[in-house]
């Protein structure tokens, strides 16, 4: 991954675009999010993951100040985000995860208004991002498919060029071209302007060829935040094998860092931990035709940190991903 | 309950229906209670009523409660007093329940899963209308057991339960009838409000047709263009006259409404109109041409865009108001005549404490009266739209933007109070231009001071459904339609109960008072202005301090 920063995120002494200091809200007992503390530095994509229900829309939510925390603050740009709301608001792109706008309004009338309720804004630049999306903006609101919906959100939540971005689930209900188009967006907004980007997602491919760090979040608690790289499971590969002759797992079961070790006949297949070289040397006695590594990906961190509860879902998200592969054949 | 879409579509009205049914019931037991009881507690009094009704003295009351038939005894003062109101009241119940089982429905997408079941659509038209059968059913049952209740409630026997069901069976079907209507105006309509305004302007012009025709002769010849008309044939529980041919009308245009909506909605697009091609829907016609309008006016900030979301029904209910101010201050005359002509029973009139020998005193106890209540109808209706946009997502992104909550709120206040006053304006207007063209006797300052205050009932009904919006969104449609329901029936009923003036200014209604008469009370219109800005302060301080819903 990639990304050429024009200024390092979060250079010293600089406020965080994000942080949020025991900010809890509640909606029952397993509901809301709970003593929060959080920090996104500026000029950083930061991809905040979590089950459905865990609190990630809720924090969104109260960073925007629609809903109010019971206790503890939030502060974006170092102003507070229940004080100095307006101001917030000012220097905050925004796409909620679930856009309900007026039905009878064009895409163009639409974002007129809400242009206007900025004090206005670049129209050009309205029309560039609406010509990347391939948005038709003479059509109703009502009449738009999911997708084009979206679009209007990320014109809107773009069209300014915020200084902190807040998506909630970007890529909802757009097909991978246009997917890859938001990522562009993404990285412009960031490399070009400076704007920090905050958002949730549950295409963690996405996340993961996006982010630097992420932030996880389960039962409304913060349980990881790291940099995408040192995330636990994320330096973990799965290696499958297809092999000349059989071989016993005990074979490869030893070797240091190598476990789930699985023979079925002559394919073989493990997780590696660290150096590859030990397991390459135990299977080339038996005539490796063919050796297939996986690079490890979010759904590695988010299994490790959600466990067996959230093991259907993520294999349900895992099947959106096309990780890299390297073939050893 | 969820058996069946026809239980569903019950169960998603059931306190509503509940609520309502039970405001019917009370209200009907209640005026028979002050009426009855207090206002026409002897044989005299009751005597003098029934010369008033023969001689026409009590013209100005049959424009609310229709056609009085043998007023002196029970039954027939309880089918008039008692249940006047009740096809208006009944009917517009099912305009808004029928209205948001359709279009509502639509617009909140919540009928998509229902149509990709394995049903047909026409079945679940059907299925949709049979539960809003069972919720008017429902009403019916309390409103005659409010009729039996209200017999010995007001001292009198429990009135014959056939004639109570007879009766409650016309009413079933003039209300049915206007379901029918709402749900065929629900297949051209592009949201719930738009929908609910037209049909309930139907419901609201019928009515005053089908009595203002009591009221002028000259309207007199007309009263059948109204539905409500058939409705007024029959007197079940007066002198047991049943009309069975108007009862059979009614059943057969309800159920010809009801297939032409049900043969409509199985053939749109969900989701979408039925297009009419006609001038006023020309943005249409250009879109089939291929160049969609791009006006952006109104689009400004948010009091424009407030104005532009009531921009329709504000000239739907301006024009509506217009013409009924322009039809009625042209019969005025007429009426004035018709006093005259009852010297006998001068006293009697005098009695009733309306001024109905002269222009303005018949302008004010009859137009002045029926004007700030269809423009508080319009408050009510636009008052929920701020609530349900947010209980819909609508205000997510707005609410993001930087505006203060505060100055949001107000904004939006602002906006349908300048709507209020736009088609209060249409109304004035037209009572003024029509009245200065047939040169009516009045006081032309007071005329004019009456048409400027005639928005602020409306804007006090409209700043309370924006302070219930402000801290309970949920329940704004139904705390502004009883408050209303409320302040309306307080209004009519306050005088037999004998209150302090203070009291009775608790009804907005009362607090307008007569300004064609009075002039200006400059203590009412403190109270009124007051009234309007303590209930704005109230919802913008709640919703500022709430967290939006989603």
């Amino acid at each position: 991954m990639e990304i050429a920063a024009k200024r390092p995120a979060g250079a010293p002494g600089e406020v965080p675009a994000i942080r949020t200091l025991g900010l809890t809200k509640l909606y029952g007992e397993r509901r809301g999010v709970f003593d929060l503390d959080l920090e996104v530095r500026q000029g950083e994509i930061f991809g905040f993951l979590g089950p459905n229900g865990a609190g990630k829309t809720v924090t969104i939510r109260l960073l925007l100040d629609l809903i109010r925390p019971q206790s503890g603050r939030a502060e974006i740009l170092g102003l507070d985000c229940r004080r100095q709301a307006v101001a917030v608001h000012r220097l905050v792109g925004y796409l909620p995860g679930e856009l309900a706008l007026e039905p009878r309004l064009t895409g163009r009338q639409l974002l007129t208004y809400f242009a206007n309720l900025r004090g206005g804004v670049e129209w050009s630049f309205v029309e560039d991002l609406a010509g990347r999306l391939e948005l038709n903006l003479e059509q109703r609101f009502g009449e738009y498919s999911r997708g084009n919906k979206q679009k209007v959100g990320l014109v809107q939540a773009f069209m300014h060029r915020p200084r902190l971005l807040i998506l909630d689930e970007p890529s909802g209900g757009l097909d991978p071209l246009h997917q890859e188009t938001v990522a562009e967006l993404v990285r412009e907004a960031r490399d070009e302007t400076g704007s920090t980007i905050f958002f949730s997602s549950h295409i963690l491919s996405e996340v993961q060829s996006l982010c630097e760090r992420v932030g996880f979040i389960r039962e409304g608690r913060l349980v990881e935040l790291a940099p995408v790289h040192e995330l636990p499971g994320m330096n973990t590969y799965r290696v499958t094998a297809e092999l000349g002759k059989p071989m016993r797992p005990e074979t490869i079961a030893s070797i240091d860092g190598v476990t789930k070790v699985r023979v079925d006949g002559t394919s073989v297949s493990c997780a590696v931990r660290g150096d590859m070289a030990p397991l390459i040397e135990a299977l080339a006695p038996h005539h490796p035709h063919r050796l297939v590594s996986e690079e490890p990906d979010l759904s590695e961190a988010f299994l490790h940190l959600y466990g067996a509860a959230a093991e259907s879902e993520s294999g349900r998200s895992a099947t959106t991903n096309h990780p890299a592969r390297r073939n050893y054949q | 309950m969820f058996r069946s879409i026809a239980l569903a579509t019950f169960r998603s009205q059931r306190w509503p229906t509940l609520a309502w049914g039970l405001a019917l019931a009370i209200f009907a037991v209640f005026s028979m209670w002050t009426n009855w009881r207090n206002e026409y507690p002897s044989d005299e009094a009751r005597q003098l009523l029934a010369e008033q009704v023969d001689s026409g003295g009590l013209r100005f009351a049959q424009v609310l409660f229709g056609q009085p038939e043998r007023v002196d005894e029970f039954r027939g003062h309880l089918e008039w007093r008692g249940l006047g109101l009740h096809p208006l009241l009944l009917g517009l119940f099912m305009v808004i329940s029928a209205t948001a089982v359709s279009r509502g429905a639509e617009e909140r997408g919540e009928l998509d899963l229902v149509l990709a079941g394995p049903r047909r659509r026409s079945r679940i038209f059907l299925e949709q209308a049979a539960g809003l059968g069972l919720a008017l059913l429902t009403l019916c049952f309390l409103v005659w057991l409010a009729v039996l209740v209200s017999g010995p409630a007001a001292g009198e026997p429990i009135p014959p339960a056939g004639r109570a069901l007879l009766s409650v069976l016309n009413l079933a079907l003039a209300a049915a009838l206007f379901m029918a209507l709402a749900l065929l105006v629900a297949q051209f309509a592009r949201s719930r409000r738009a929908a609910g305004s037209v049909a309930g302007a139907i419901l609201v012009a019928s009515f005053l047709w089908a009595n203002l025709g009591l009221v002028a002769t000259s309207l007199g010849g007309w009263r059948w263009l109204s539905p409500l008309y058939l409705y007024s044939r029959s007197t079940p529980l007066a002198d047991g006259d049943v009309s069975v041919s108007a009862l059979g009308l009614t059943a057969l245009l309800t159920a010809a409404a009801l297939a032409s909506a049900g043969w409509l909605f199985a053939r749109r697009d969900a989701g979408a109109v039925v297009r009419i091609p006609f001038p006023g829907f020309a943005e249409a016609a250009s879109e089939r041409a291929g160049s969609v309008s791009h006006r952006t006016w109104l689009l400004g900030g948010s009091v424009q865009r407030g104005l532009r979301e009531a921009l329709g029904p504000t000239l739907l209910w301006g024009v509506g108001s217009a013409l009924f101010a322009a039809l009625f201050t042209t019969t005025t005359p007429s009426i004035r005549r018709g006093f005259d002509d009852l010297s006998e029973t001068r006293e009697a009139v005098q009695r009733l404490e309306f001024d109905l020998t002269s222009h303005a005193g018949i302008l004010s106890a009859l137009l002045f009266l029926v004007l700030p209540l269809l423009l508080s109808l319009f408050a009510a209706a636009q008052a929920a739209s701020m609530a349900s946009q947010e209980q819909s997502g609508r205000l997510e992104l707005e609410l993001a933007y930087p505006l203060r909550r505060h100055w949001y709120f107000l904004q939006r206040s602002i906006a349908l109070l300048i709507a209020i006053a736009l088609a209060a304006a249409f109304a004035g207007g037209a009572f003024l231009a029509t009245a200065a063209s047939m040169d009516l006797d009045l006081d032309w300052r007071k005329a004019v001071i009456a048409c400027l205050l005639l928005p602020l009932p409306a804007s006090i009904v409209a700043a309370f459904g924006y302070a219930l919006t402000g801290w309970r969104p949920r329940f704004v449609a139904a705390g502004v339609a009883a408050a209303l329901g409320a302040s309306f029936l307080f209004d009519l009923l306050a005088p037999a109960l004998d209150l302090p003036a203070a009291v009775q200014k608790v009804s907005v209604f009362q607090l307008y008072g007569q300004p064609l008469l009075d002039g200006i009370l400059w203590a009412d219109l403190a109270v009124m202005v007051g009234l309007v800005l303590v209930f704005l302060a109230a919802g913008s301080m709640g919703f500022a301090r709430r967290d939006i819903l989603k």
